[in-house]
C-alpha cells in the first residue's frame, strides 16, 4: 500500500514552513504529527528522501551551503578558513577522514556540486 | 622490453595534464534491471554519456529520462557492480561507437568491443574516429533517386520484388521461416556479384541465441563473406540496454561507409526484439504504456533508424545504405501494432508465408502480396526484360490453380496456362546457401517464360534448369553469359544465341 499522493517536495515543503514560525516546544509536536501523518500515508519507505529535500529547502531559505570536505587525513583549520572566506558565512562544514584519497582534498557542495582534487582521482585517470 | 615499457610508462606520467574541475554530480537512488534512478545530475541533457563510479571501476550509462525530482538512466554494462549512493558524473559527450575500415571482418558488441577473441579492433595507429550512434537521417537535397541494383541472388526476388542500393526493404513472415536465410544469401551474393561493387555488409544480431549467431558467422566466413562484412551482436543474454543499442550502432556504421562514397547493406535481426527490449526499458523506467504495453514513442523508434538508409547525391560522394529490417510475426498476423508501423516506414516488404514453405515452395515468398515500392527502377536491363511478364503470369496462375482443383475438364489455354505456372514455380525455388549471380537469373527465366520447360516433368524441372545452367557455363561463357554481365542487357544477338544454345541443350539431354 504505497500512498504517493504527495510527492517528497510537497512533505518538505509543508513541513519546512510549518516549523518555520514557531517555538521550539511546538516544533517538536509538529515533527511527531508530521512523522504520523506520513505513516498513515504509507510513505513511510521515502522519509530519508524527504529529509534530504528538506534539507535542501532549509539550506536554500537561509541562504546556507553544505560543504561536505574529505581529506587523507584531518582537515587542517587554515582551510576551512579559506573555504569560508570564498563561499561566504552562511556555510556549513562537515568534514571526515578518507584515507583512501591518498591525499589532496574531495569537496561536495550542497550535495551537488564536487570538486575532486585529491591524488586517488588523479592516479585512477591516468591508468585508466 | 621492460626498459621499453618503463620509457612508455615515463612518458605518459610525463606528459600527465592535472586537471580539476568542479562538476554537477548525482547520486543514486535506485538500481536494478538494467536501469538506475539518480538524483542530482542538474545539468545534464538527455542521451548524454553518464559515468557510473564504483568500488569496482567505471560503468557506463545514457541519460535516458529526465524527470521533475531524478534522472532515469539505462545502463551499459554489468549493473551488480552499481550500488545505491554511487556518485554519477555527466560525460559530457553522446555515445558514440568508433568506425574504421578495421571493423570489417570483425564480430562486436553495440559498444564497440570485440566479440570474436581476436584482440581489440583498433591498434590506436591512426586516428581514432567516432560516429554518433543517434544521428540525423540525411536531409531531402542530399539524396538521390535509388538507381543501382542490389541483387539478392534469390531468384524470386531479383526478378519479381528487385532491390536498389539505398532502399529499405522489410522481410516479413512467422518464426522459422527462412527470413535469416534470405537475409545470410544476400549478404554471401555481394561477393559473387561481378558487376557492381561489393557493398560492406552489416548484421546486428538483436536478442538471439548465441549459437545461432556462431552459426552465421561460420556459415559467412566459410562462404568467404566475412571479408566484408561486419557483426553487431547483442546476444539475448546481454542486458536490454545493447539490444536497444545494437541496430543504432549497426546503423553508424553503415552511415561511415556511406559517407565514404562506398555501398553499404545493414540487416537488422531482427526488430520485432529491438521493439521489446525498448518497451522493456521503458516500463521500468515509468514510461506510460501504451497499445500492447509499447510506449507512446515506439513508431519514432524505428522511424528514425530506417530514414538514416539512403542513396546520397554525386556531391555527397554518390554512396548507399540499404537496410533489410526483420520482423518476426505471430501466426502470420501482419495487422499487429509493430509489424504495420514498420511496414509503413519502409519502401516495400517481402512477405514470406507458412502455407507456401510447407507446400515446398522455398524460399516462400508470397509474390503477391510481397512489393518493391522502388521497383524496376533499380534493376538491370536483362533481368527486367525477362521479369516483366513473370509476376502477371504467377498472379494469373495462382487464379487457375485453385479453380483447377474443381474443374474436371479444362480447355487447352487453361492447361498451357498451369502447367507454365507449375514450371515457373518451380523454377524459383533455391535451396538455402545457393545464390545465384543475375546473369544465370536472366537464363533461367528466359528459358521459362520462353516455353522451354513446359513439355517437361514438372519434378524434373529443378534438375534439368541446373543442368541447362551448367552447359551454358560451359560451352556458351564467352558468348552469352559474359556478355549478359558485363553489358546487363539482353540485346537481341544474345537473346538469339541463347534461343539456340538451350534448343541445342534440349536436343542433347532429351
Amino acid at each position: 500500500m504505497c500512498g504517493m499522493k504527495y510527492t517528497v517536495k510537497q512533505y518538505a515543503e509543508t513541513l519546512y514552513s510549518a516549523l518555520k514560525d514557531c517555538s521550539t516546544k511546538e516544533q517538536k509536536e509538529i515533527i511527531a504529527r508530521f512523522l504520523l501523518t506520513v505513516r498513515k500515508n504509507g510513505d513511510s519507505p521515502r522519509l530519508e528522501l524527504i529529509v534530504r529535500a528538506f534539507e535542501k529547502i532549509y539550506l536554500k531559505d537561509n541562504g546556507l551551503s553544505m560543504v561536505d570536505i574529505e581529506m587523507a587525513g584531518a582537515v587542517p583549520e587554515s582551510m576551512k578558513k579559506e573555504i569560508k572566506s570564498i563561499l561566504g558565512e552562511g556555510v556549513v562544514l562537515f568534514e571526515k577522514e578518507t584515507p583512501e584519497l591518498l591525499g589532496g582534498v574531495r569537496i561536495m557542495v550542497n550535495g551537488e556540486l564536487l570538486i575532486d582534487a585529491s591524488v586517488k582521482r588523479q592516479i585512477d585517470r591516468m591508468l585508466s | 622490453m621492460a626498459i621499453e615499457i618503463v620509457e612508455k610508462l615515463k612518458q605518459e606520467i610525463e606528459g600527465f595534464k592535472k586537471e580539476i574541475k568542479a562538476e554537477k554530480i548525482g547520486r543514486v537512488l535506485e538500481v536494478g534491471d538494467g536501469i538506475a534512478k539518480i538524483s542530482g545530475l542538474a545539468n545534464v541533457a538527455s542521451q548524454e554519456m553518464l559515468v557510473f563510479e564504483t568500488e569496482a571501476g567505471e560503468v557506463s550509462g545514457i541519460a535516458f529520462s529526465l524527470e521533475e525530482d531524478f534522472v532515469g538512466a539505462i545502463i551499459l554494462g554489468d549493473h551488480a557492480r552499481i550500488k545505491e549512493g554511487d556518485v554519477v558524473k555527466p560525460a559530457g559527450t553522446v555515445l558514440s561507437i568508433q568506425v574504421g575500415d578495421e571493423l570489417i571482418g570483425r564480430v562486436i558488441d553495440p559498444l564497440g568491443n570485440a566479440q570474436d577473441g581476436r584482440g581489440p579492433v583498433f591498434s590506436g595507429k591512426s586516428k581514432a574516429v567516432f560516429a554518433p550512434v543517434e544521428r540525423v537521417a540525411p536531409s531531402v537535397t542530399a539524396r538521390e533517386s535509388v538507381n543501382t541494383p542490389l541483387h539478392t541472388g534469390i531468384k524470386a526476388i531479383d526478378s519479381m520484388i528487385p532491390i536498389g542500393r539505398g532502399q529499405r526493404e522489410l522481410i516479413i513472415g512467422d518464426r522459422q521461416i527462412g527470413k535469416t536465410s534470405i537475409a545470410v544469401d544476400t549478404i554471401i551474393n555481394q561477393g559473387r556479384d561481378k558487376r557492381y561493387q561489393t557493398p560492406i555488409c552489416i548484421y546486428a544480431a538483436v536478442g538471439q541465441k548465441e549459437s545461432k549467431i556462431a552459426k552465421i558467422v561460420a556459415t559467412l566466413k566459410e562462404a568467404g563473406a566475412m571479408e566484408y562484412t561486419i557483426v553487431v551482436s547483442a546476444p539475448a543474454s546481454s542486458p536490454a540496454s545493447l539490444w536497444y543499442l545494437a541496430p543504432y550502432a549497426a546503423c553508424a556504421i553503415g552511415e561511415y561507409f556511406m559517407e565514404k562514397g562506398q555501398d553499404a547493406l545493414v540487416i537488422y535481426d531482427d526488430l520485432s526484439k529491438h521493439a521489446w527490449s525498448y518497451r522493456e526499458l521503458s516500463l521500468l523506467l515509468r514510461r506510460p504504456p501504451g497499445r500492447e504495453a509499447y510506449p507512446g514513442d515506439i513508431f519514432y523508434l524505428h522511424a528514425r533508424l530506417l530514414e538514416r538508409a539512403a542513396k546520397l547525391n554525386k556531391a555527397l560522394g554518390g554512396g548507399s545504405l540499404t537496410a533489410l529490417p526483420i520482423i518476426e510475426t505471430q501466426l502470420g498476423d501482419v495487422s499487429a501494432y509493430i509489424p504495420t508501423n514498420v511496414i509503413s516506414i519502409t519502401d516495400g516488404q517481402i512477405y514470406l508465408e507458412p502455407e507456401l514453405f510447407y507446400k515446398g515452395t522455398r524460399p516462400a515468398v508470397n509474390a503477391g502480396l510481397s512489393v518493391s515500392r522502388v521497383g524496376s527502377a533499380a534493376q538491370t536491363k536483362a533481368v527486367k526484360k525477362v521479369s516483366g511478364k513473370l509476376r502477371l503470369e504467377l498472379a494469373q496462375f495462382r487464379e487457375l490453380a485453385a479453380f483447377a482443383q474443381f474443374a474436371s475438364e479444362l480447355d487447352e489455354s487453361t492447361r498451357k496456362r498451369l502447367t507454365r505456372g507449375q514450371v515457373l514455380t518451380e523454377l524459383l525455388k533455391q535451396p538455402e546457401m545457393t545464390p545465384v549471380p543475375f546473369e544465370m537469373q536472366v537464363v533461367v527465366i528466359f528459358a521459362g517464360t520462353q516455353g522451354y520447360f513446359d513439355d517437361m516433368e514438372i519434378s524434373e524441372v529443378g534438375k534439368i534448369a541446373a543442368s541447362l545452367l551448367d552447359y551454358l557455363e560451359k560451352m556458351h561463357r564467352e558468348n552469352i553469359i559474359d556478355v549478359i554481365r558485363e553489358s546487363g542487357e539482353l540485346v537481341k544477338e544474345t537473346e538469339e544465341k541463347l534461343h539456340a544454345a538451350i534448343r541445342e541443350f534440349k536436343k542433347i539431354k532429351t
